[in-house]
């Protein structure tokens, strides 16, 4: 128990080290954010008051200080300069679409990956291993900003669906994550309406994660179904699928696990680039098209660092979940 | 990699043959042919909520502070000003004002207010209440002086008071004849506001009331302010006194989608029942689509290349010349604007009094050659070309323009480097004269000549740090020509002056006009009511919903 | 031993496949002044042309021929792909080398400094970097790419002299008396060579995807660049219209370049871990 402990108890500075880079990253942004703001009509009282508001004339580690502090204590992320509203606000709306998007790319990821992977393992060479095989390695290969926008064109002109882009409107629920809370409260109408939108960004963004989700899984099994304990099993009588299913995917699990947790990270990079083409107003779109493209700092640091605490934390969960899967690791 | 290259080609045969018919559609697609606007019905369907798409939300709902036209577009149902345009011949109706009159030197205008008006708060609509609109922009002492007045200090400079004759008469003075003044006054910047809203809450420790005007705004407009829920809707209740009589609609719902795609997408759906500003690109489709009327308007507006008169060799007016024939317009028209825009000969519309109709201009690099040559250049030279990232009305997409440009330039010999300048950073950066070349353009306010060539084009407006004419050109000849149009009272005098000094600034070329955009909407088949402005805003007060 | 490898390498179809993808992509980039038909920065008569013996993929909606800007785009991705790998090894393999073999404090600041570095997904902390170097140029697209791939190679570079490090013949070379920089780049460094091959040709593949993102949101070379992320950026706008046929050739032309790397990878990594299937 002291080693999760331990592991907790890190992640705190860890976060703090992660605010400071980005911090010192999207500061060095050339410019000056007062000057670029300003146009005609301000006189340079109301540029000296704007700097004076954001803070902009004090040192670096001071500033720095005063942003942490905010955050941690009053979810207080800054107000964005273009139009001086909090963007706390903004990142926690976003962040629920962001969220519920990955979490459905991931379990779409997972799903297939792991059915497939586990069924080439189970026919290695056959004519499904080799096609699984050659479409894993496409999947890695494949720009994801690339991908989404053919599957929009596959899915609105070749298949001649109606495609609404962005997420639906949700009137009655509480929170942001429309689609599981839609489910919960038994609406079915509204969660159906709200997984048509989302489906084929989820499709677009699990593409790379199911790909190497299918490797890894095959991998595995195959590693597993080598070992003694499933040749003896197999020796005894037992059959095949009973073997695979009970006892080598079991043992599979802990590797597959692992991959799975990292593949978060590949999914929130996804993100970044794809819901901007489906106008899914998550994280992503949220820093490239108000943040990045506007040079609005804020916003930029407030995003990166929403999103780099989440990819902390949950591979935080995925080492405890670790200890409690593999025994063996609990001690380390 | 050749496999791939041949199944690619392969695809690419077969996409390509099927599109090109389209193409061969796109091509004979006339915008001119789409109507302004749909007129109201006869009887029209009562109730319901219009759904309005635009591409951000607004920033503030204080009339007299906002700048962006995502803010005006629904200030302009909130308020109401005292003169309006209608808007099928741009003529001055009256509104909040029944009638006025101007003294004989034009200096002092009398207002006679209409009888038995309320601000959505019950409070009566007096001439008090008009004063003090008008002072709190002016006067940066009142209490309700809360940020900064750019259009009062454009357009309402030559006023000097304003007075409350009695309960119905409003009086101005002007400290010299001002012939816009009428016409600004039908700006959404000059609207009435609820002077017992702004003092609602008292005054805070520095004199100014506490109020929050910008977020809860009071007025006297068709509609009134409901709720705002940031970046996603902002809802207006119908006004059920309104002296017009109470709009159709029940409620109209305001809704910022980013992305020109989304928004199509939306309306043929059916979640927007109109939408603004739709990409160039999907115009012609939608043309065809039964489910949606698309309406069209030449626009007020214009985009230009601004050269920097501070900046040799641009000080030469050879020099501009030259690059002014080395301009391929119908290049930039077809490659930047789909086809959606008519060539701009000079920075004051077509549409506007005082526009001087000229022969399209065809490009000659020889000519453009031989001027550099002349000037000493003849090797040309390398500068650089500055444009912003915004997708804007007279300009959807800069880059393409800023590409075609340069391609221009370098085959007369000139080599100019494109930067790109983030959009909030780019109008600071060129009012400072930061640039050599820039991409700019201007949409009307009002519709009058002055506020594009006096704004534009005039040296009082070439102060480094604050100047909208960022090529800062100080002609003296156009400067006198154009400060005369102002105070001249004769319409057809102001024309004859507006034209010469378009002559003018012709042969001194600080610019390249480059193109005016049609104004698009695009509604839901059975919407009715509904007008494109050349100038102002979105006006909804006579929409009605499909039956 | 290493004979043993190059026979296993040679007769991998994976390894000879990818490093045929991956010759001729070179190939393109190397030659492409001599291949491309026309200038990739000067626009050409027409605009958004389909595919014609003129303009063998068309032009683009700026009036630029496709397949030149292709080819001259092979150089630009794959070379920002190569110079990030490099700049990754340049500086994450001697750090590595460093952190394995002293261990101590040294080891444990690296470590950290990995792990922070880490905490970001990685195209995320691209755009931070790219945003702090202020974007706009191909070089802002290396360094982002280069420095997010540091702490991949600094950790497999350690684990690798890690491993070495107990070996016998490293023993055996210190009892010798050698001194520590010899041992570490005569018998610690080739030893690990193969697994860092490896990396880094897989990783050339991510670095060109990584690349492509980071101009495709607009933060690499200018629009009228050949650069197969720029001449994806305004696909969107163009889903719907007849120039949809543009998305195809920089995207076909990324995947296929990676998936050479990916193959190659593949195959060496086979050769030099014989026991993975």
């Amino acid at each position: 128990m002291t080693c999760a402990l331990r592991r907790v108890l890190l992640t705190v500075p860890l976060l703090l080290a992660v605010s400071l880079v980005v911090f010192a990253l999207v500061d060095a942004l050339p410019g000056d954010p007062a000057v670029r703001r300003f146009d005609v009509h301000a006189n340079p009282e109301a540029v000296k008051a704007w700097r004076r508001e954001h803070g902009l004339d004090d040192p670096f580690l001071v500033r720095w200080g005063r942003y942490v502090t905010g955050v941690v204590t009053r979810f207080d992320f800054g107000k964005s300069y273009a139009r001086n509203l909090p963007v706390g606000e903004d990142l926690a709306r976003k962040f629920q679409a962001t969220f519920e998007l990955t979490v459905c790319a991931l379990l779409l990821a997972t799903a297939v990956g792991v059915a497939v992977g586990v069924l080439s393992a189970a026919f290695p060479r056959s004519p499904l291993d080799v096609a699984g095989n050659l479409l894993a390695l496409g999947g890695i290969s494949l720009p994801v900003f690339w991908l989404g926008m053919l599957l929009w064109i596959l899915c609105t002109e070749v298949l001649g669906l109606a495609y609404r882009s962005g997420r639906a409107e949700a009137p009655g629920l509480a929170t942001g994550l429309y689609l599981f809370e839609s489910l919960a409260r038994l609406k079915l109408d509204l969660f159906f309406e709200q997984l048509g939108r989302i489906l084929l960004p989820a499709l677009a963004l699990s593409t790379i994660p199911m790909a190497v989700i299918t490797r890894m899984t095959r991998a595995a099994v195959l590693d597993e179904i080598g070992k003694d304990y499933a040749v003896t099993a197999r020796a005894k009588g037992l059959g095949r699928a009973r073997v695979l299913l009970r006892h080598v995917l079991r043992n599979a699990l802990l590797p597959i696990t692992t991959i799975t947790g990292l593949q978060f990270g590949q999914l929130l990079s996804g993100a970044v680039l794809t819901e901007t083409i489906f106008s899914w107003p998550g994280l992503g779109s949220y820093v490239v098209e108000e943040g990045v493209l506007a040079s609005d700092t804020p916003v930029i640091v407030g995003g990166i660092l929403l999103v780099a605490t989440t990819f902390v934390l949950v591979n935080l969960a995925v080492d405890l979940l670790y200890t409690v899967v593999d025994p063996r690791l609990r001690r380390a | 990699m050749r496999r791939c290259l041949a199944l690619a080609l392969a695809l690419l045969a077969g996409c390509g043959g099927e599109k090109e018919e389209g193409g061969g559609e796109e091509a004979a697609f006339d915008p001119s042919t789409l109507p302004y606007g749909v007129p109201p019905a006869p009887d029209p369907v009562r109730g319901g909520t219009f759904v309005w798409g635009r591409p951000s939300d607004a920033s503030s709902l204080d009339p007299a502070t906002v700048t962006d036209g995502e803010s005006v577009m629904v200030t302009v149902n909130l308020f109401d000003t005292l003169v309006a345009y209608e808007p099928e011949e741009m003529r001055l109706v009256p509104s909040l004002a029944t009638s006025w009159e101007a003294s004989a030197d034009h200096l002092v205008w009398t207002f006679r207010l209409r009888e038995g008006v309320t601000f959505h708060d019950g409070t009566p609509c007096d001439a008090a209440a008009v004063v003090f609109s008008f002072l709190r922009q002016k006067d940066p002492a009142h209490p309700a002086h809360v940020g900064s007045f750019p259009y009062y200090e454009d357009n309402f400079k030559a006023l000097a008071t304003v007075e409350a004759v009695d309960a119905r008469t409003v009086r101005f003075t002007l400290s010299r004849p001002y012939a816009p003044f009428l016409g600004n006054l039908a700006l959404f910047s000059a609207a009435v506001v609820s002077p017992a809203a702004w003092a609602s809450e008292g005054l805070d420790a520095k004199g100014k009331y506490r109020y929050d005007f910008a977020q809860r705004p009071v007025g006297t407009g068709p509609f009134v302010f409901s709720a705002w829920h940031r970046a996603e809707r902002i809802v207006l209740a119908a006004n059920e006194k309104h002296f017009l009589g109470r709009p159709p609609v029940d409620r109209l719902v305001f809704r910022p989608l980013k992305s020109p795609q989304a928004r199509l997408q939306e309306l043929e759906a059916g979640g927007l029942h109109g939408l603004f500003n739709p990409d160039l690109v999907d115009v012609p489709a939608a043309a065809r689509d039964r489910r949606l009327t698309v309406l069209s308007r030449p626009g007020l507006n214009v985009g230009y290349l601004a050269m920097n008169c501070d900046k040799p060799p641009f000080d030469r007016a050879a020099v501009r010349r030259a690059v002014a024939l080395a301009i391929d317009k119908s290049r930039i028209l077809r490659a930047a604007y789909n086809g959606m825009a008519q060539p701009a000969e000079t920075l004051c519309p077509e549409g506007l009094p005082g526009h001087l109709p000229l022969p399209p201009s065809r490009p000659d690099p020889e000519r453009a050659r031989a001027l550099l040559e002349e000037a000493g250049l003849a090797d040309g030279f390398s500068t650089e070309l500055w444009y912003g990232t915004a997708t804007r009305p007279y300009m959807p997409d800069p880059e393409a323009v800023a590409i075609q440009v340069q391609q221009d330039l370098r085959a007369v010999g000139v080599e100019a480097r494109l930067k790109k300048v983030e959009w909030s950073a780019y109008i600071p950066a060129t009012q400072r004269g930061d640039h050599a070349m820039c991409l700019l353009g201007w949409m009307a306010d009002c519709f009058d000549a002055d506020n594009f060539l006096y704004v534009l084009l005039d040296k009082d407006n070439a102060r480094p740090g604050s100047a909208n004419n960022v090529s800062f050109y100080r002609g003296e000849r156009f400067h006198e020509l154009v400060v005369q149009a102002q105070g001249e009272t004769d319409p057809a005098r102001r024309v004859e002056l507006y034209q010469e000094a378009q002559r003018v600034a012709r042969e001194d070329a600080p610019v390249v006009p480059l193109a005016q955009v049609r104004d698009f909407r695009i509604l839901r088949a059975g919407v009715r009511g509904f007008t494109i402005y050349p100038v102002g805003g979105e006006y909804f007060r006579g929409v009605s919903l499909p039956p | 031993m290493k004979g043993r490898r190059l026979r296993v390498l040679l007769r991998s179809k994976t390894a000879a496949a990818g490093a045929a993808v991956v010759a001729l992509v070179v190939l393109a980039a190397a030659f492409a002044d001599v291949i491309a038909t026309h200038d990739p920065e000067t626009r050409q008569a027409e605009f958004r042309a389909p595919p014609s013996a003129a303009h063998w993929l068309g032009t683009d909606e700026n009036g630029f021929d496709v397949f030149s800007r292709l080819v001259h785009g092979a150089r630009a991705s794959l070379g920002a792909a190569l110079a990030a790998v490099a700049f990754a090894l340049l500086a994450g393999v001697p750090l590595g080398l460093c952190a394995g073999w002293y261990g101590g404090w040294l080891d444990s600041v690296l470590m950290r400094f990995v792990d922070v570095l880490l905490a970001f997904p990685s195209v995320l902390l691209a755009v931070a970097i790219a945003v702090g170097l202020g974007g706009g140029s191909l070089l802002t697209v290396i360094l982002a790419v280069g420095v997010v791939m540091v702490p991949v190679f600094l950790r497999q570079v350690r684990a690798a002299v890690l491993q070495v490090k107990t070996q016998e013949y490293v023993a055996a070379a210190r009892a010798l008396g050698a001194r520590d920089r010899r041992i570490l780049f005569r018998t610690v460094l080739p030893n690990c060579a193969g697994p860092i091959l490896v990396l880094a040709t897989l990783s050339t593949g991510v670095a060109i995807l990584d690349a492509a993102g980071l101009s495709f949101l607009g933060l690499g070379p200018p629009a009228t660049s050949p650069e197969w992320g720029v001449m994806l950026t305004k696909g969107v706008r163009y889903l719907k219209q007849k120039e949809q046929w543009l998305l195809l050739p920089p995207g076909l032309a990324i995947a296929v370049t990676v998936l050479g790397f990916n193959l190659l990878g593949d195959g060496l990594r086979d050769a030099f871990d014989p026991r993975r299937r």
